[in-house]
């Protein structure tokens, strides 16, 4: 901020390789689909790197500007000044400029540069940034197919798990209420991803994007594996993020076969369809009785591939049999299967991701996170964290603690 | 934008506007075989172990393919340059290309 | 490359471009100067200069010929215009610092401070020719962004001319579109750096300095005329570092170095600009011009000692023939009979060697005396680099007709010149009169060739130019 309240702001939107700016192509979209009146600034912005935002009341202009640009999830944003964008390049190695990938469907480049702007807005501390880039550089592979998640009528959303020492490190919630509020890393850090899809894939609700109904680990889904109660290896041995394509978050109350039980319904039929990789989110007192009982990792997913069936009747009968399927095929292994049978929720018992997270309670809280779309996507990338990281993070710590000290 | 104190620039951009006309690119080939494909080079970065790489390659996977080496049409950066360019278009015409590999960027 | 491929699609046939991996971004911005934005790539991995013969072929085979298919047989995204400012809407208000930092974090500037481009600033600029603001100079690759008076004027403003300087700024960007220099080549990775030369009544006129430290910043039209060249490379013909300007090293911008045309006159020898043959466009002779050529680099020649042009002029061949090492490959090879070495005498040495000798006679010398080994010329060609393929000696080039037989010959130790005619051997008088010392410009990578603009004056010329020196 400068002496009279200005804000210089780094424009979160997303620019092409050859120079347009997807904000154009947005505008219409909206118009196209009557949402005019809701982002009536679309592409109203100075083309450029830096804008500045004049005070007085400099941030609450920022708020409605971006508001009214189309640049938000709906909820308030931190305004993405030069030096908080700064202070979260510091924590990277790559330069500001570097161009990550493209990020469909509309193909703005994901620079290191705009991923902060984003992490900013969506409220990340300087020190999120390195599994912010790591999630992002996750989506950005193929394998993930942004074009479909961004634009599927499906309300898949990606979903983060973060391993490692750096989950310890920046605070992200492994335990009690890990899909929930109250960690700011949790909540930030799913939004930044979130953010980067919006502002620089361009993928806006209603205008690009037409998930039939959505779902709230939109604003944000991110966890990390609860390493310290898991009797298991965890999903990545290093700070790492995973990302899987999670279609919603159905809670179990109960153990495996509960889980199973889930898993072997119509929730499971479009993963099926798609042979997607589902995730499975096992509460520390059901693992750790699954371990007392001398059950791996492997031999759980066994059972829930085993026992987590579809009834082949209603799969015969189902919608997606009769509506979609009609005409062409499921997959050979699905008809494989049928013939033999009921379906199993997962191609083979190694697709399915299975994490240990949540609080250790004796009335266990599970998740059955069906997949979505093609192709089957578990996508893992390391955490780089800077050279300097230790000095780096003891350094902004500092500098919080010191606002508020009295 | 709101207004500013009096000692204040108001500045313009120090840019134009990108002249650029996007013209769409040519049609597609149905497919390669049969076809006559050019090369042209710049005479840079390896191009002619590229090519025949190219050729042999193309070949092996499509019949009848007909291949025009950049000997035909002299370097495509330097002297020859404008000269070449400017042939281009009838060469094209006259020598009957269906497509053409240009070479090299690095 | 891209031209071709651009022209090729215009002719209606589908092409597929040959990139190294390192070459993708800056091969997508260039194909949206070319007005193709979607030219279809064909990737070769890595950079085939560090490959072995194995390697290329097993990349070729895994990536790039697939990559061809799909680029001749694929269908190809479609693509949208930008839509950018006008360029004369007041993009941001606000303090001498602001501006700055604005123009800083927006990549509009190189670094420096620069003079807010006011409308009050331009209309003075704008005031010094008599061309419309809207008047279009020309299309500046590789951003392909619309050259005009209008932001001339504001590049000038910025980077801290005066008024009155606006005809040469305007000249030099005309030179600057002519294809014939080829500004396309300014973010190659030689890096080199262009030399404005100045010649004619403006050299006074507007105070420039031709004599002591005439390559040195410290006089406001030599200092801000060299700086105005490099802003408008950035902001209009869109060449900046980490983008379009891929200059491995680079240097700062030349300032203007103005000729000693008092000393020409005394020996009669001829100006740049007329060796470059401004007289002959129909620009009198009396008129000024700029000449703009890009070297990569250069060095003094100290202390040259002799009361004679015999005893002089070896020193400034064995010089010529020192600095020119792969260079050459613009003698013969990559870009035949384009190396054109800059001599730069001081008055001392020049009015020396003209109480015997013409500019020509000087040049007719040194293309006789300054020569090398042939066995090393051809190494520099394709013994050391990989830049002129096919191994052909400089007697199959003499057979295929395309430099002078004077390259002919079988013994690898025979003498042959550095340039293919002794006019390419151009020769300045500046710098400090009353010194022994001379400089040499030497230049390196595909460059654009020596151009030359007469500068044209705007009616009322003298009273306008007083009433703004007043």
């Amino acid at each position: 901020m400068s002496e009279d309240g200005s804000l210089w702001i780094v424009l979160p939107t997303g620019q092409q390789a050859a120079g347009g700016w997807i904000d154009d192509t947005l505008k219409q979209r909206a118009a196209e689909q009557g949402l005019s009146a809701k982002v009536p600034l679309a592409a109203d912005f100075p083309r450029q790197r830096i804008e500045v935002v004049r005070g007085p009341r400099a941030e609450d202009r920022l708020q409605e500007l971006f508001l009214r640009r189309g640049w938000s999830d709906g909820l308030p944003v931190v305004p993405p000044t030069v030096a908080r964008v700064k202070q979260a390049l510091a924590f990277t190695d790559h330069a500001p400029t570097e161009v990550l990938g493209e990020v469909e469907p509309l193909k703005g480049l994901a620079t290191a540069e705009k991923i902060a702007a984003n992490a900013v807005m969506a409220g990340c501390r300087p020190e999120y940034l390195p599994v912010v880039l790591a999630a992002v550089e996750c989506v950005l592979d193929p394998d993930f197919n942004m074009r479909g998640v961004q634009t599927t009528d499906e309300n898949v959303t990606p979903m983060l798990i973060v391993n490692g020492p750096v989950a310890r490190e920046i605070g992200v919630n492994a335990s009690f209420g890990v899909l929930g509020p109250g960690w700011q890393a949790n909540a930030a850090i799913g939004r930044a991803l979130r953010l980067v899809m919006h502002n620089i894939g361009g993928g806006w609700p209603g205008a690009v994007a037409f998930a039939g109904l959505g779902q709230p680990g939109r604003y944000t889904l991110c966890l990390a594996e609860n390493e310290a109660q898991s009797p298991w290896a965890p999903l990545q041995a290093t700070s790492a993020v995973t990302v899987t394509r999670a279609e919603s978050v159905i809670n179990v109350t109960g153990g495996l076969a509960e889980i199973a039980s889930v898993m072997g319904t119509a929730a499971s039929g479009f993963g099926i369809l798609w042979s997607g990789r589902p995730t499975v989110l096992i509460a520390p007192a059901v693992a750790a009785d699954c371990a007392r009982r001398g059950m791996s990792k492997d031999d759980v997913r066994r059972f829930l591939w085993e026992h987590g069936r579809w009834r082949r009747e209603d799969w015969q009968k189902s919608w997606l049999t009769e509506r979609i399927v009609a005409g062409r095929r499921w997959p050979d292994w699905v008809e494989e299967a049928a013939k033999a049978g009921d379906i199993p929720a997962a191609r083979s018992p190694d697709d399915i991701v299975l994490v240990v997270a949540g609080g250790d309670i004796p009335i266990p809280q599970n998740a059955y996170c069906p997949s979505w779309g093609f192709p089957p996507a578990c996508i893992t990338r390391e955490v780089r964290l800077p050279s300097e990281w230790p000095v780096l993070l003891a350094d902004v710590r500092e500098s919080a603690a010191a606002l508020v000290d009295k | 934008m709101a207004r500013r104190n009096s000692g204040d620039y108001a500045v313009v951009w120090p840019r134009s506007a990108k002249a650029v006309e996007i013209k769409p690119l040519a049609k597609r080939l149905d497919t390669i075989e049969g076809k006559t494909i050019a090369f042209l080079w710049d005479d840079l970065f390896r191009g002619d172990e590229i090519w025949p790489i190219l050729k042999q390659e193309l070949g092996k996977r499509f019949t009848g393919v007909s291949f025009i080496d950049h000997d035909a049409f002299g370097s495509t950066h330097g002297d020859e340059e404008h000269r070449v360019l400017g042939e281009l278009p009838g060469k094209i015409k006259s020598m009957n290309i269906d497509a053409v590999v240009s070479g090299m960027g690095c | 490359m891209l031209r071709v491929s651009a022209i090729a699609e215009q002719a209606g046939v589908p092409t597929s471009s040959l990139c190294c991996e390192g070459f993708l971004g800056q091969a997508k911005t260039t194909s949206v100067g070319l007005g193709y934005p979607n030219l279809a790539l064909a990737t070769v991995p890595g950079h085939v200069d560090v490959q072995t013969s194995d390697e290329l072929r097993s990349n070729v085979l895994g990536t790039t010929v697939e990559h061809v298919i799909r680029n001749l047989t694929g269908e190809i995204a479609s693509v949208q215009a930008t839509a950018d400012p006008d360029p004369q809407d007041i993009v941001f208000e606000g303090s001498f610092e602001e501006v700055n930092r604005l123009f800083l974090e927006n990549g509009w500037s190189d670094g420096l401070p620069i003079v807010p481009p006011t409308k009050e600033k331009i209309a003075e600029f704008l005031a010094f020719t008599d061309l419309a603001p809207d008047h279009a100079i020309g299309k500046l690759l590789p951003d392909n962004r619309m050259a005009t008076v209008w932001n001339v004027a504001v590049n000038g403003v910025m980077a801290g001319c005066r008024p009155e300087y606006m005809p040469i700024l305007v000249a030099l960007v005309e030179a600057m579109a002519d294809p014939q220099y080829g500004v396309e080549h300014s973010g190659n990775t030689p890096g080199a750096e262009t030399l404005i030369v100045l010649n004619g009544p403006l050299i006074k006129q507007l105070g420039f300095n031709y004599e002591q430290g005439a390559l040195r910043d410290g006089f406001q039209p030599n200092t801000s005329i060299g700086r105005f060249w490099r802003l408008y490379l950035r902001n209009v013909a869109g060449f900046l570092l980490h983008q379009n300007d891929k200059g491995t090293f680079g240097n700062t911008w030349r300032v203007v170095m103005a000729e000693n045309e008092d000393s020409l006159a005394r020996m009669k020898w001829p100006t740049i600009a007329a060796d470059m043959g401004a007289a002959d466009r129909g620009a009198p002779a009396a008129d000024s011009a700029v000449t703009i050529s890009r070297f990569t680099g250069g060095n003094v020649i100290v202390s040259v000692f002799g009361d004679s042009a015999e005893k002089l002029l070896p020193y400034l061949g064995n010089a010529l023939v020192t600095h020119s090492a792969w260079e050459v490959i613009f003698t013969v090879g990559m870009a035949t009979g384009t190396y054109r070495p800059l001599l730069v005498l001081s008055p001392l040495i020049a009015e020396t060697i003209a109480k015997t000798m013409t500019k020509q006679d000087v040049q007719n010398w040194l293309y006789e005396n300054a020569r090398m080994p042939a066995h090393l010329f051809e190494k520099y060609l394709w013994g050391w680099t990989n830049l002129v393929p096919g191994k052909r000696t400089l007697n199959d080039w003499v057979r295929l007709g395309k430099i002078p037989k004077v390259f002919a010959g079988n013994d690898p130790n025979r003498l042959v010149p550095v340039v293919t005619k002794p006019e390419h051997i151009m020769i300045a008088v500046s710098g400090d009169p009353l010194r022994s010392n001379c400089y040499l410009f030497v230049h390196n990578g595909m460059l654009g060739f020596p151009t030359t603009r007469s500068v044209r004056l705007p009616k009322g010329w003298r009273m306008k130019l007083s009433e703004a020196q007043g």
